[in-house]
């Protein structure tokens, strides 16, 4: 049943995000933590690890086509330093209050949206 | 070097975002490739999914030792999620227009709401 649920949550993200160019994760999050009462930090982590495949796809279809740039190495590096710091002081947070940082950061996606 | 030190700088920020918010780090990599090193939309587009790439092992890695995933679930979630994607890239040259992003920003807007109430 849990399968058949993050396949489709999948699809839809895949779908929403391929036509939208908004990142997967502001989709997925919310939708595992609604619909299927999973607690905030573990839908992030899930969320974090799904990202990995999915963005290897696309890296390497713009890698072929050659948009992707060399400095991305230098993001990336920096992005590992930044992302290890946020992801270790996760479990020391508590759920209400990323809650909260998460929908403030998708009401201002939302609200750019509907007024652009 | 002076440039460099400005990409990984590019690089902490949407990394720390990545990793707080458990999102790739995309939103914050592209408007900051565009305004601080004059790419194109679609190569901080591109650049952005590479370096999404090490950020999110790392944060995903980090997680894990936290026991707060489970690869299982993502490895289903991003089954679901390339299928989808082929779909949604092909759809937004036949449907993109404003309607369809203001309805979609509305739902956007309705889900953070009803994230915060209990």
């Amino acid at each position: 049943m849990s399968i058949l649920t993050f396949l489709v949550i999948g699809l839809f993200t895949g779908i929403i995000s391929g036509m939208m160019g908004v990142g997967g994760g502001l989709i997925m999050i919310p939708a595992m933590v609604l619909f299927m009462s999973i607690p905030q930090s573990m839908a992030q982590g899930i969320s974090l690890a799904a990202i990995v495949p999915i963005s290897l796809m696309g890296a390497w279809v713009h890698f072929k086509k050659g948009g992707l740039k060399k400095d991305a190495i230098w993001i990336g590096l920096g992005a590992v330093v930044g992302a290890s710091i946020t992801s270790s002081i996760i479990p020391y947070m508590p759920i209400s209050t990323l809650k909260i940082i998460f929908s403030l950061v998708l009401l201002y996606f939302a609200l750019r949206m509907i007024l652009k | 070097m002076k440039e460099r030190l400005k990409f990984i700088l590019i690089g902490v920020i949407g990394g720390l975002a990545s990793g707080l918010l458990g999102i790739g780090g995309g939103l914050v990599f592209v408007p900051l490739l565009i305004t601080y090193a004059a790419y194109s939309q679609k190569e901080a587009h591109a650049t952005s999914l590479g370096a999404i790439i090490p950020a999110g092992i790392a944060g995903a890695l980090i997680y894990n030792l936290n026991g707060l995933n489970s690869f299982t679930d993502s490895a289903y979630l991003a089954l679901g999620g390339i299928l989808g994607a082929q779909i949604g890239s092909r759809a937004m040259y036949k449907f993109s227009n404003k309607k369809l992003r203001k309805s979609f920003g509305v739902f956007l807007f309705i889900m953070s709401i009803r994230m915060v109430l209990p």
